[in-house]
């Protein structure tokens, strides 16, 4: 049986919160620039392929910060006395990447994460926080809606350009909602996280 | 995925429905020794094992979790009874997808100049799926089994 080791995840939890800002902040512009100059500037117009690589950076940066802090407090739960969660914490970020699969297992996950915070010996009695379930429904449009446009550019056909920039928009939209709800998420967890040596009984 | 034990007594067992061979708990609450509590939500209990998770029943209860799926594999109480049972359902259903999946995919490869996306997915989740449920019945049989003959304290007087 694995043994997990408490680390103090504030720090990794700031940086991710600044890196979701970050790329909050780059989708609002997005959004701006769509509503102002219409959905073709961001595919075809003079910044697209700079703003393209902003947005790719910010993205990419604040996803993996994200996943690193998961990754942590889904350990650190483990350290906290939790038993009987799914594998281990490393195939719990793994779950946000395996086809079909990523569609629930992210949600129970976190899920199982926050309870475990909550009450790290008897998790599975704790109530499900609402909040989890609007993230997980913010983050799955987002992505939804970025993966649907994606493939109708691919197509190369002129007459999609406008489904695209709308489902780009929506993109655009939810992401800023799935940051702010996955900040939330995350303070929220941190604060809920205490290290074993602080741990009462009652708590237990 | 994983295993582990729970020393104590069935304080609420919050049975969802019973099937011919399966029963599926809403909860069941677990006082320890120490006079903490343990909640097993969502617990899926072969019948044998379901009938002795009754409100009182004190013993030490072997349980499993797998992907979002959890339950209650064996029990021994402190007045020697003890049952096993762990459902085969799920690593039947992942064998079965893999199996019928691939077949799919070499059909189409071999008769169509394309393969099905969906197809070719479900047989690469198909197998890992088997594999991880099967495991876990393994590992909570193994558990189960290097208990053998272990005999819970009875509760004080």
């Amino acid at each position: 049986m694995t043994t997990y080791v408490y680390r103090d995840a504030a720090g990794l939890a700031e940086t991710a919160r600044w890196a979701l800002y970050a790329d909050s902040l780059v989708c609002a512009a997005a959004v701006a620039i769509a509503l102002v100059q219409g959905p073709w500037a961001l595919l075809y117009g003079d910044l697209a392929a700079a703003f393209g690589i902003v947005q790719l950076v910010t993205a990419v940066g604040s996803l993996i910060l994200f996943l690193l802090w998961f990754y942590r407090a889904n350990a650190n739960v483990r350290a906290m006395g939790a038993d009987g969660l799914t594998g281990s914490p490393g195939l719990s970020v793994a779950w946000f990447f395996i086809p079909i699969v990523f569609l629930f297992m992210p949600f129970v996950v976190m899920r199982d994460t926050w309870k475990a915070s909550a009450s790290p010996r008897d998790w599975q009695g704790q109530p499900t926080a609402p909040l989890i379930g609007f993230w997980w429904a913010a983050m799955l449009a987002t992505h939804l809606a970025a993966s649907f446009s994606f493939r109708l550019w691919l197509s190369g056909d002129y007459d999609v350009v406008e489904a695209v920039g709308v489902l780009d928009l929506i993109s655009h939209s939810a992401g800023i909602l799935a940051n702010l709800l996955s900040v939330a998420l995350m303070m929220r967890i941190q604060r809920l996280q205490v290290s074993p040596a602080h741990l009462s009984e009652t708590f237990r | 995925m994983a295993t582990s034990t729970i020393d104590g007594t069935v304080e609420e067992a919050v049975l969802r429905r019973r099937r011919p061979k399966m029963s599926v708990y809403d909860r069941i609450l677990f006082r320890l020794d120490d006079g903490s509590t343990r909640t097993w939500a969502k617990a899926v209990v072969m019948n044998d094992v379901a009938d002795l998770l009754t409100p009182g029943t004190r013993g030490r209860f072997y349980t499993f979790s797998a992907i979002d799926h959890r339950g209650i594999s064996g029990v021994r109480t402190d007045d020697g009874r003890e049952a096993f049972g762990f459902g085969r359902v799920n690593e039947y259903a992942g064998l079965g997808v893999f199996i019928s999946m691939t077949l799919l995919v070499i059909l189409q490869m071999s008769l169509l100049d394309g393969v099905s996306v969906w197809a070719l997915v479900l047989a690469v989740l198909g197998l890992p799926l088997f594999l991880l449920y099967r495991q876990t019945r393994l590992d909570a049989e193994k558990a189960f089994k290097a208990d053998a003959g272990f005999r819970p304290a009875a509760r004080a007087a």
